[in-house]
């Protein structure tokens, strides 16, 4: 069996495993029959059955969505910017879908077709402008990166602002700003789950573009690409994922940066394997660091961004200085 | 077959090519030369149709401004001066020559996989086949782009610098290959700095000096004319081995 496969294993069953956990730790203690029994018996008016469908259940599934949202997001926009530092995150992304999210919030708009809309416009708009000026300017790798912090301190510091006139929002959006899924609700997630969905899909069907677009806008071109089409398809797409992520996952970081270098390493750069090999991941690494928030300091729970960033950061260190041996990312 | 038609470019206000006429036959090679920055890199793009220009490039009869992206890269392969190293395997890269072939929604068959493995064979680059294209010499990099335009399998084939970064013996072979091609009917438009090896695969030369095309005839008549020698500014000397074969150094 090839080292890819076993690493596709080995993340499927901690996926299913982390899952199943996710469903049954919390106050109420639940056992993997009550889930199968609430699933598939119809036996949905006990208040066990009723803490799996519309608590647990949604929570679950928003962690995976939004791992698999913003590590195949991080994926399309480092292979399409050639940046292995780029992400939703560290390019501003993220943060022009928070701005949208906070904008709906003060504004009353708090449906969730409305929030993961905005928040999909918004990521679209950010990336598509960085990405503009990156081509105009014919700006560096480092340039962009620096550009996308820049753009990311300039939204972060207007939805402060707005957090600061209207307290009420600064209450709603107190999670959002550290990332987390405890008020995860289906309203919330059902929009954004189709857009991810949908995204996920598209992704997955345009791995090949993918691959040619790495080769560099001359050879992609002569292979018959139309680049500039190709590469907005292909940020609007990653911005629909990071945009419906964040819409109910709230701001979360490292997902978009660590989860494709670290599946890299194992199944290289073609996007018809690593695509989905990261979306695995994505929705594993995030499942994991939920559950995680609510063992490690039980009875209290944190934040998921707190666990995330606490693993996140660490393991990014270890892939950028790992095996890079004075070579430019 | 191209035909190059009164073709002007800029990059901007900066007029690059002027009033550029050139035809590249079937069957032979044809070699632009000239001094860095006289706009021979430019000439290839802009035949490609990668970036826009006035007057006309016909390729097969075809003008190529009627024809869409996809349907022009499957007449004409464009070998990059700049070749980005990527993290896909050599392999992978060579199938992305395929992509003017993919019907929607862009799927390799094994028919694309057999013609990418050929051409990875037939530019011994199988030892190499699943190795990243970021880390190979710059050589072996060049090696793989010339076998994914042959895996682009298109009649008509433009080399930007094909022999950049190559050792002697690879520089020989890479203009074999190129010979091979036009042999097989392909009309093979190549840029190249290395004027004595232009001379001696060419069976055309352009002399491009300040976006103009100076000189256009054979290596012989372009040697005896004194041009090159105008225009690079270094002396050319003529050899000829007992069965024909003809060297300038």
């Amino acid at each position: 069996m090839t080292d890819i496969r076993i690493f596709v294993l080995i993340l499927s069953a901690v996926l299913v495993g982390s899952a199943v956990l996710s469903i049954c730790i919390g106050t109420v203690k639940i056992t993997p029959q009550q889930i199968l029994r609430a699933l598939f018996s119809g036996e949905r008016d006990t208040p066990e059955a009723r803490i799996i469908l519309y608590s647990r259940l949604p929570r679950t599934v928003a962690c995976i969505l939004a791992g698999a949202g913003l590590a195949v997001s991080g994926a399309i926009i480092q292979a399409v910017l050639a940046n292995r530092l780029a992400s939703p995150g560290i390019i501003g992304v993220n943060a022009g879908a928070g701005l949208a999210v906070n904008i709906c919030i003060a504004a009353g708009a708090v449906s969730g077709w409305m929030i993961a809309g905005m928040s999909f416009l918004s990521a679209m708009v950010t990336v598509l402008l960085l990405a503009f000026a990156a081509e105009k300017t014919m700006a560096g790798k480092i340039t962009v990166i620096l550009g996308g912090v820049a753009v990311s301190s300039f939204f972060t510091a207007i939805s402060e602002a707005i957090v600061s006139v209207d307290p009420d929002v600064g209450l709603m959006s107190s999670d959002f700003r550290i990332g987390g899924f405890s008020a995860v609700s289906s309203q919330r997630l059902l929009p954004a789950g189709i857009l991810i969905a949908s995204a996920l899909l598209f992704a997955f069907l345009m791995s090949n573009e993918l691959d040619v677009i790495t080769l560099g806008d001359d050879t992609a071109s002569g292979v018959g690409m139309n680049v500039r089409r190709m590469r907005s398809i292909l940020l609007i797409t990653a911005a629909c994922l990071s945009g419906a992520s964040v819409s109910f996952a709230g701001l979360l970081g490292f997902v978009g940066l660590v989860v494709p270098s670290a599946v890299r390493k194992f199944t290289g750069s073609e996007g018809r394997i690593m695509l989905p090999v990261t979306a695995v991941a994505g929705g594993c690494f995030v499942t994991v660091c939920d559950v995680l928030s609510r063992i490690i300091f039980r009875p209290h729970e944190v934040p998921a961004g707190i666990i995330i960033s606490f693993i996140g950061g660490p393991v990014f260190l270890f892939l950028l200085f790992r095996d890079r041996k004075g070579q430019e990312i | 077959m191209i035909e190059i038609c009164s073709l002007s470019a800029s990059y901007g206000k900066t007029k690059v090519l002027s009033d550029i006429s050139l035809t590249v036959p079937n069957g032979k090679i044809t070699v632009a030369a000239g001094l860095n920055g006289c706009g021979k890199t430019t000439l290839l793009r802009s035949v490609a149709g990668l970036m826009p220009y006035s007057g006309t490039v016909k390729v097969d009869g075809t003008d190529v401004n009627s024809l869409g992206r996809r349907e022009t890269s499957k007449k004409i392969a464009y070998l990059a001066q700049m070749k980005t190293p990527s993290d896909l395997t050599v392999f992978r890269t060579v199938l992305c020559g395929r992509y003017p072939h993919l019907p929607f929604p862009h799927i390799f068959t094994q028919s694309d996989r057999d013609i990418a493995e050929s051409a990875v064979k037939t530019m011994y680059l199988s030892d190499v086949a699943d190795k990243k294209t970021s880390q190979l010499s710059g050589g072996l990099l060049q090696k793989t782009g010339i076998a994914m335009i042959l895996a682009q399998q298109a009649g008509n084939i433009l080399l930007d610098e094909p022999t950049a970064f190559l050792d002697a013996s690879s520089r020989l072979r890479l203009m074999d290959r190129a010979r091979h091609m036009a042999d097989e009917g392909k009309a093979v438009l190549a840029v190249l700095h290395d004027l004595p090896l232009a001379l001696r695969y060419a069976d055309k030369v352009a002399v491009i000096k300040d976006g103009s095309i100076f000189a256009e005839g054979s290596p012989e008549e372009i040697y005896a004319s004194g041009i090159a020698e105008k225009i690079f500014g270094v002396k050319l000397y003529r050899t000829e081995t007992d069965d024909g074969v003809r060297y300038f150094y």
